[in-house]
């Protein structure tokens, strides 16, 4: 069985009367890449923040790699590699230097430390910009670098803190993949973010949380199979009749039928063939149609039939 | 050592800051020189054109009395080229001795003697007429006294001949001081816009708060990093303060001896003001775009308002009670006193009162931007 890298029991942390982590428990083992859900002001940051020692919290006990995490404990931090929403480097120095002086408040060996500040610029593919400074770069390889400062001293365990925002969608491709391959070379990964759409792209394990409490936990498999909703059939029509509502929602597994901007939804549940069944519907009454699609449910909706509202909606 | 190298590496960057004002401060320095000027007073030679018309003994007399102390100018006798004259100052006065001017004086009339052009608003045609008038007076004086005209004139111009000495007051015989004199009063400005344009944007830039995260989680010791942050700063600052001291030797050559060394001193005691006042605009935040205004500002504002550009003595008592409330006055103060400069004889207890109350000034200055720090953290 894998080592558990980070555990967290019963956290609670207040910001006087508001309650930002509210009794908030984590299991992450070694190798995952465990993804961190919420939309903004559920309590991520906070949570990080009391992971790496840098909040006090009410109640709860942290562990990474076994051991209580406190302010003092250099050794732990040595171990652990942050990456912050915010780019975090000097204007004033190169991207060389930059690298090279974070790596430096780890590792002291000067021969060791160019070798891995190379390879952290190999891995970012920074190599044309060393002796760039920041202001000179593009918000995508900012981004870049901040990675870089952030991995140069080789972690077990890195944790980013929402790195794809604001970052153009080639940049954020290069990014996902680049975690994808910390992971495969052995770190642990942390990863937060409110968009779903990265988590369930490279997330093994995910917790969403809300108003500072997990509110699930789980593979995405798992967290999908908590829902109702097990496909959305949307189809471009003119708005039906009555009637041909009525017949839809008579099909078996479908539980919801509505039209909205130009399309019929069906919200099915379970059921193999629920497009075909529908469409037959539709050729029965001989009603014309334009594209239909058929989607299968999404972190959003998971969110949404658990909290109520739309990930996006609440940030 | 990583934060010790990033102090020099951020500071490496402000190097066009530190040049700007060390050449402002030499160029200061090689255009004024407090007490370094000439110590002795020559009287102004006025240029006076003359026409004798009287052409009488007692009339070349007085023109060979003006030819003395001033220089003879000769214009043509005629109006138009007169006036060109003045209005070129090729001539500052025109005295025309009026015929009959003899006779007059000898009845001991003083009206209708001369006949003057001048232009408005020249401090020299009130020179003029005060010489012509004393010069009068006193030949009307020798008269009075029963002397014949003649005799008269002669005893006047005696009598006139005696010359006051004028020498400039200064408060030291000293040569190395007044040369120290003004490179130590004009030196708080360089002190203060050199160490607060570089020291405050390197801690900006080092306290930033994104990057300060990063800084926390990483494996370095807080107290490592204030240690570190600490060494570097110091170690600037005394390397500007030293580079400054060696200016001074550089351009007043040896002036460092007996009570200079205290100047050297106050200076330092200065320092530690401009460290504070740094501190306290980092801590503040100030961008560094304000930053070189409101250094400026200071910077000026306290050498016009303490008497580093104008002295301590010239100012009002109103302006002398406010500027006792910043630390740059107690600075002229004590170097007014170390280099001669102040009426006051040099008391060593005063000086060291004067550096001491800069450096509470420094402490008070560092507990503010201490308590801006510890709110900034609570917020």
């Amino acid at each position: 069985m894998a080592q558990t890298v980070v555990k967290i029991q019963n956290l609670v942390k207040r910001y006087k009367e508001l309650i930002a982590v509210d009794h908030f428990d984590l299991d992450i083992k070694q190798g995952e890449v465990f993804g961190l859900l919420g939309p903004n002001g559920s309590g991520k940051t906070t949570t990080i923040n009391c992971l790496l020692s840098l909040l006090d919290f009410d109640k709860g006990e942290i562990e990474i790699f076994g051991e209580k995490m406190t302010p003092t404990n250099y050794a732990l931090k040595k171990r652990v590699g942050v990456i912050s929403q915010n780019v975090a480097v000097y204007d004033e120095l190169t991207v060389y230097e930059n690298i090279d002086y974070f790596c430096g408040l780890y590792i002291t060996d000067k021969e060791t430390r160019k070798k891995y500040v190379d390879e952290a610029i190999k891995f970012v593919g920074l190599e044309e910009f060393t002796k760039f400074r920041p202001k000179k770069l593009s918000g995508g390889l900012l981004r870049r670098l901040n990675i870089a400062c952030g991995i140069a001293h080789k972690p077990e365990l890195i944790i980013l803190d929402e790195p794809t925002v604001a970052v153009d969608p080639q940049s954020r491709n290069r990014i996902l993949e680049g975690i994808l391959e910390l992971n495969a070379q052995g770190a642990t990964i942390i990863y937060t973010s409110h968009y779903m759409e990265e988590v369930e792209q490279i997330c093994s394990r995910i917790a969403i949380m809300d108003k500072g409490k997990n509110i699930a936990l789980g593979t995405k498999a798992e967290l999908k199979k908590m829902i109702k909703n097990t496909e959305t059939v949307s189809i471009e029509m003119q708005q039906p009749d009555d009637d041909t509502t009525e017949k839809m929602s008579a099909l078996p597994h479908v539980y919801d039928v509505e039209y909205k901007d130009g399309k019929l939804y069906v919200y099915c549940s379970g059921g193999k063939h629920n497009l075909i069944r529908i469409l037959g519907v539709l050729q029965q009454k001989d009603i014309h149609f334009g594209r239909v699609y058929s989607e299968l449910p999404t972190l959003n909706d998971v969110f949404l039939e658990i909290t109520g509202k739309q990930l996006r909606d609440s940030e | 050592m990583q934060v010790f190298k990033l102090f020099f590496k951020i500071a490496k960057t402000k190097w066009l800051a530190t040049l700007v004002f060390l050449g402002i401060f030499l160029l200061i320095l090689n255009f004024t020189n407090i007490g370094g000027g000439s110590t002795s007073f020559t009287t102004s030679k006025m240029a006076l054109t003359v026409y004798d018309h009287d052409k009488t003994e007692a009339s070349k007399k007085l023109c060979e009395y003006l030819k003395k102390d001033n220089e003879i100018v000769d214009v043509e006798d005629d109006k138009d080229k007169l006036i060109d004259a003045l209005y070129i100052t090729s001539t500052n006065y025109v005295i025309t001795i009026n015929e009959g001017y003899a006779d007059r004086l000898a009845k001991g009339e003083t009206e209708g003697l001369f006949s003057t052009r001048y232009l408005h608003d020249s401090y020299t045609n009130k020179l003029a007429d005060s010489t012509l008038d004393t010069y009068v007076s006193t030949v009307k004086a020798y008269m009075a006294g029963g002397m014949e005209m003649s005799k008269a004139i002669d005893a006047a111009e005696e009598a006139l001949s005696i010359k006051t000495e004028v020498n400039f007051e200064t408060f030291s015989d000293n040569t190395a001081n007044t040369k120290a004199a003004s490179f130590f009063n004009y030196l708080p400005y360089a002190l203060l816009s050199i160490i607060v344009s570089v020291l405050c944007p390197v801690i900006v830039a080092m306290n930033k708060k994104e990057v300060g995260f990063r800084t926390k989680c990483s494996s370095i010791k807080v107290s490592s990093i204030s240690l570190q942050t600490i060494a570097a700063s110091g170690i600037f600052v005394l390397v500007i303060w030293l580079f400054l001291m060696v200016i001074g030797v550089g351009k007043n050559g040896g002036m460092y001896s007996g009570n200079i060394w205290y100047g050297v001193l106050n200076s330092a005691a200065f320092t530690l003001v401009c460290v504070a006042i740094a501190m306290l605009f980092s801590e503040l935040g100030v961008k560094e775009n304000v930053l070189a205004f409101v250094t400026q500002v200071l910077g000026l504002g306290m050498a016009f308002l303490c008497g580093m550009f104008v002295p301590q003595e010239m100012l009002s008592s109103g302006v002398l009670t406010a500027a006792r409330f910043l630390p740059a006055y107690w600075y002229v103060r004590a170097n007014d006193m170390i280099c001669g400069l102040s009426s006051d004889t040099f008391k060593l207890s005063t000086v060291m009162i004067c550096i001491g109350i800069q450096v509470l000034f420094a402490a008070a200055i560092f507990a503010v931007s201490l308590i801006v720090k510890k709110n900034k953290k609570a917020l």
